[in-house]
């Protein structure tokens, strides 16, 4: 029997669960397989058998997931066909959030759909979005909502946040955004579960309205985060700070507060006169008590569970074997829901158990002998114990769940080594103070003052070190997905090297410098493609953006799709991507034309990332939008440069940039409105082409025939997202592309495409790209074939 | 022929639980897999947490060591006049006593307090001393913690022995810091005046065995040995289970 079980067990079901996602093996071969195996077992010596049995683990995990992602039965939402029209549903909800922008977010249970004659019984969870604060209805209430079911979206775009996949992994498969022809009534009947509704529920929401009387502003949001697991009220921005400073874990209730309320609950039973056992039980129950009042999240289940498991050795006594204490957590964990293996939360609070663990050991006998050669002095203990010590496992979590948070957020925090022994106590003293504030508070209401006073200035304390350090230089890095990858590699290879040396095994040396250097190469292969232009066409909803990356490697972003209430394409669609990437720079901004649904992610790519100069053809639009653009160009001092038909963007001779419209004299006439001054760009890389329209419609087309076969190209980006006023036979003839990309929203309210530009699009054979069945379009090319990668 | 069919009976019921212990101790095996936690060597059906190998390779003597008064070091005179030890240091021992002190793993109390039994009654101690007295911890120390280490030892050296023992006739009235993070002269002022004894009468002309887990430089035991000299104990000798020397 190995010493570590229960992390080989774990690790040989992560693999099942791993397979079954990519290679979706149908739940028959993997029966006939483990009845082969079955078989085999019995046949085969002895000693094979282990073998066998960890290939019947790996087995075991693919069914599971296999099981697990399997579409519910029949009544379910997501069979529906109802998807982008009109419903009336009932159920419950399930789950409550205020969010900072005076919304809320109800979770509802449904129960049943009207299908124009009946109610109909169905299942399944939908997402409702309401713009009204409500602090009313909760947990268990009993609705009926009038809307328009939509599905999430998923992520449509390289690096972008998989919207639809996150609420799938919380069994939400429709969202219902309630406007003004929409309608949610609260019926008079409860469901739910009694317990949580009548016990947990209320002392919530007893709890939440009296830190609403007693704090006021992001103080009040920050300690309903941190005591309730409500986090939803916090200001972005003031998010976006402390994801920057990487003490963001403070704010999502996590192992960490878990650790402090066991603490807690601890230090409280020792008070007590009662039997072991008894005070025992009195903490589990108070961990699950705890648990359900923030909502039993995800990061405290997988906390409890593990703290449950070292308790219970502890109870046992029984030996307790880090590692394997772990493993087995992630092993029940993953049973239960498989999924959550792919879901960054899942992996960075396991990434972090094992920083500690690792670092740990790894530091023990370093530690002590260090300090054996100082004094026995005072100030040297103190050093030790609060300095030293905690020092060396925040690097050590910050070392474990630098490559996720990388990966997954584009993003490296090293000031949060240094916050941490900072931050950590000061959240632990808050929600001690604030536990205590409350739950005496219950009872003797004026006694809370100065505890509520020190908590006011604890937290001001948070949001001063959160609002200051992320503007240290070096507080936190951008990094690219690559950048991230290469980083773990080396540090494996430093660590494989550096063993080899220890051990004085040259050879192994040798082989894995040889190793590593392959690896830089198959990276240059991979990420380095020299000479290779690269298009992508992103999926901005209903909007219009498109990154051309050149061969010599510089960056022109045409248009940058729309911004509005709650949505900016450039943070979400366009940012995610270039950060993903490593771009910090882009050469060229083009506005085709000034309108919101081309325009407004801009400004927040301008804010963000450095601009070499903005392309426009000088007609401006008198909007809000508009304006903010201005204002950033003007902040940031950017050239802005006009231009028009015949001009050259480029001095290389190896791509082209040419600009076809509009010309000079057309920009002084007037129009209803600015689609038709759109600027149509051409790009040209050997053999290559490719056409940029804007919004123009069919008689600028019209126009441009005058370019007759230079107007030909690969791809087209058709115009004006597929409206029927563009895109004329004529037109496309000339064109003749291979590839249509349709830059459009779902369920978009202009029924964009229209169905005749798809026909016509059809009959020249053209292969139709819309972005809002696609996702976003890629396209590389070499300066000979084009090739389509997404 | 009744009698038959409820041995069988009984027969089945023993198998069930039978399986049902196998169970339980595969389940447990898993999540905490039985390693010793001295050696890292897989641990046999009937062995818990530390091996027999380990445990035979930790005593030195059978009648225990008996440490001279210089290895320790107490300034001026010692109020005790002997101090035994079970084990000798090494690494493996401190790490027995680490585990022990710091999660209560009563299987190796038992082990080790009957370790201390055995050297008493090799030294034939029992027919000469009166009782045996556990060095006390602090009373919210020792709620922190759940048990008093010493208590443990005391209690499987009392039962192994025959000496009686006595708790709660010294009591420490300080929660003084612990002393291993502590400098040399540190510790002296830290240990003084930490003990109290309640039950005087008790004590006047016995003779006491005084037992602690740990003896390091020997000052805690020795202003507990000073307290009950003051009210009238005769003699003193102090057991350890092991003395750690700083090198
Ligand atoms: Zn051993």
């Amino acid at each position: 029997m190995s010493k570590r079980p229960a992390c080989k067990v774990a690790i040989a079901f992560i693999i099942g669960i791993i397979v079954e996602k990519y290679a979706s093996i149908s739940t028959w071969y993997i029966f006939s397989i483990i009845a082969l195996s079955l078989i085999i077992f019995f046949l085969i010596p002895k000693h094979y058998r282990n073998i066998l049995l960890y290939l019947g683990i790996v087995l075991l995990g693919m069914l599971r997931y296999g099981a697990f992602i399997s579409v519910p039965n029949k009544g379910h939402i997501i069979y529906t066909n109802s998807f982008g029209n009109w419903v009336e549903i009932r159920g419950w909800i399930k789950d409550k959030r205020n969010y900072f922008d005076e919304k809320t977010k109800y979770t509802v249970e449904l129960t049943k759909i009207w299908d124009g004659k009946y109610y109909k019984n169905t299942n399944g969870r939908v997402l409702v979005n309401r713009y009204i604060e409500d602090n009313n209805f909760r947990y268990g209430q009993e609705v009926y909502i009038k809307g328009r079911l939509l599905k999430p979206r998923g992520s449509k775009n390289p690096g972008e946040f998989n919207y639809a996949g996150y609420l799938r992994n919380k069994g939400i498969f429709a969202i219902i955004n309630l406007g003004s022809k929409s309608e949610i009534r609260f019926a008079n009947k409860k469901n739910g579960n009694w317990f949580r509704r009548e016990i947990v529920e209320k002392i919530k929401f007893d709890f939440i309205n009296r830190i609403s009387k007693n704090f006021s502003g992001q103080e009040k949001e920050i300690l309903k985060g941190l005591l309730l697991g409500e986090r939803e009220g916090i200001d972005p921005d003031l998010k976006e700070q402390f994801a920057k400073s990487g003490i963001f874990h403070i704010l999502a209730v996590s192992g960490l507060h878990v650790g402090f309320v066991i603490f807690l609950l601890g230090f409280f039973v020792s008070l007590l006169r009662f039997p072991k056992l008894f005070k025992i039980i009195l903490v589990i129950l108070g961990i699950v008590f705890y648990a359900s009042l923030t909502g039993s999240r995800p990061p405290v289940v997988r906390a409890s569970l593990i703290y449950g498991i070292v308790l219970l050795g502890f109870f046992a006594e029984r030996r307790i074997e880090p590692l394997n204490s772990i493993g087995t957590a992630g092993l029940i964990l993953l049973l239960f829901r498989p999924d959550d293996l792919f879901s960054a939360s899942f992996q960075l609070s396991f990434a972090a158990v094992s920083g500690i663990i690792f670092i740990t050991s790894a530091f023990e006998d370093f530690i002590g002998n260090a300090f054996k050669y100082l004094p026995k002095s005072f100030l040297i203990r103190i050093f030790k114990k609060y300095i030293i010590i905690p020092l060396i496992i925040s690097f050590g979590v910050i070392l474990f769940i630098s490559p996720f948070s990388g990966y997954y957020f584009s993003r490296l925090s090293f000031i949060a080594v240094i916050l941490n022994l900072i931050v950590i106590p000061t959240t632990g003293v808050i929600v001690g103070l604030g536990f205590y504030s409350l739950i005496v508070g219950y009872f003797i209401p004026n006694i809370c003052e100065p505890f509520n006073i020190v908590l006011h200035y604890l937290l001001k304390l948070l949001i001063f070190i959160a609002d200051y350090s992320n503007k240290l230089i070096y507080s936190y890095m951008d990094v690219s997905r690559e950048t991230v990858i290469l980083i773990v590699i080396f540090c494996i290879f430093f660590y494989l090297g550096y063993k080899s040396i220890a051990e004085g095994k040259k050879r192994r040396l040798l082989i894995y410098l040889l190793l590593l250097a392959n690896i830089l190469i198959l990276d240059r292969i991979l990420f380095h493609r020299i000479g290779e232009m690269r298009i992508i066409f992103f999926d901005v909803g209903q909007g219009d953006s498109a990154l051309i990356t050149f061969p010599d490697n510089k960056k022109m972003l045409i248009d940058g799709g729309d911004k509005r209430l709650s949505f900016d394409a450039g943070e979400y669609n366009i940012a995610p991507y270039l950060k993903r990437n490593g771009i910090k720079f882009i050469d060229w901004v083009v506005i085709t034309h000034p309108e919101s649904d081309h325009i407004g992610g801009i400004p927040f790519i301008i804010k963000n990332f450095k601009i070499g100069s903005v392309l426009e053809m000088g007609v401006k639009e008198d909007s809000e939008i508009y304006k903010e653009l201005e204002n950033e160009i003007n902040a940031k001092n950017i050239p802005r440069k006009q231009i028009f038909s015949g001009m050259r963007v480029n001095d290389s001779e190896l791509y082209r940039i040419y600009i076809l419209h509009p010309t000079k004299e057309f920009i002084s006439e007037i129009y209803r409105n600015t689609n038709n001054f759109s600027i149509v760009i051409k790009i040209v890389y050997g053999e290559s082409e490719f056409l940029f329209t804007g919004d123009i419609e069919s008689f600028v087309e019209e126009m441009l025939m005058r370019y007759n076969d230079f107007l030909q190209s690969d791809v087209l980006k058709v115009s004006h997202h597929g409206s029927k006023t563009s895109t004329s036979s004529d037109f496309l003839s000339k064109v003749k592309p291979k590839y249509a990309v349709i830059p459009l929203g779902e369920y978009n309210i202009y029924n964009f495409p229209d169905s005749s530009v798809i026909s016509r699009l059809k009959t020249i054979n053209t292969e139709v790209i819309r972005t809002d069945l696609n996702g976003s379009a890629v396209f590389t090319s070499a300066g000979k074939k084009l090739v389509r990668v997404r | 022929m009744k009698k038959n069919e409820m041995f069988s009976k009984s027969l089945t019921f023993m198998k069930i639980q039978e399986s049902l212990k196998y169970l339980y101790k595969s389940f447990f095996d898993f999540i905490y897999p039985p390693f010793c936690y001295t050696c890292d060597e897989r641990l046999k059906e009937s062995e818990r947490l530390v091996c027999e190998k380990c445990w035979n390779s930790f005593k030195p003597y059978e009648g225990g060591i008996k440490i001279e008064k210089k290895e320790l070091n107490i300034p001026g005179k010692t109020n005790f006049s002997e101090c035994y030890l079970t084990y000798n240091y090494n690494e493996k021992t401190l790490k027995l006593i680490h585990i022990f002190k710091y999660s209560k793993k009563s299987s190796l109390s038992i082990r080790m307090g009957k370790k201390l039994g055995e050297v008493i009654k090799k030294n034939n101690f029992e027919k000469k001393f009166d009782m045996i007295i556990p060095v006390p911890l602090h009373k919210s120390r020792e709620r922190e913690r759940g048990f008093n280490q010493s208590d443990l030892l005391s209690r499987f050296a009392s039962s192994e022995s025959g000496i009686p023992l006595f708790k709660n006739i010294v009591i420490r009235t300080k929660n003084n810091k612990s002393q291993s993070q502590l400098s040399y002269k540190e510790r002296i002022e830290n240990v003084k005046n930490i003990f109290r004894v309640k039950q005087p009468e008790m004590i006047k002309d016995k003779e006491i065995i005084l037992i602690d887990d740990i003896i390091t430089t020997g000052l805690t035991v020795n202003s507990c040995c000073g307290e009950l000299k003051k009210h009238g104990a005769k003699e003193i000798i102090c057991m350890a289970v092991i003395h750690p020397v700083e090198k």
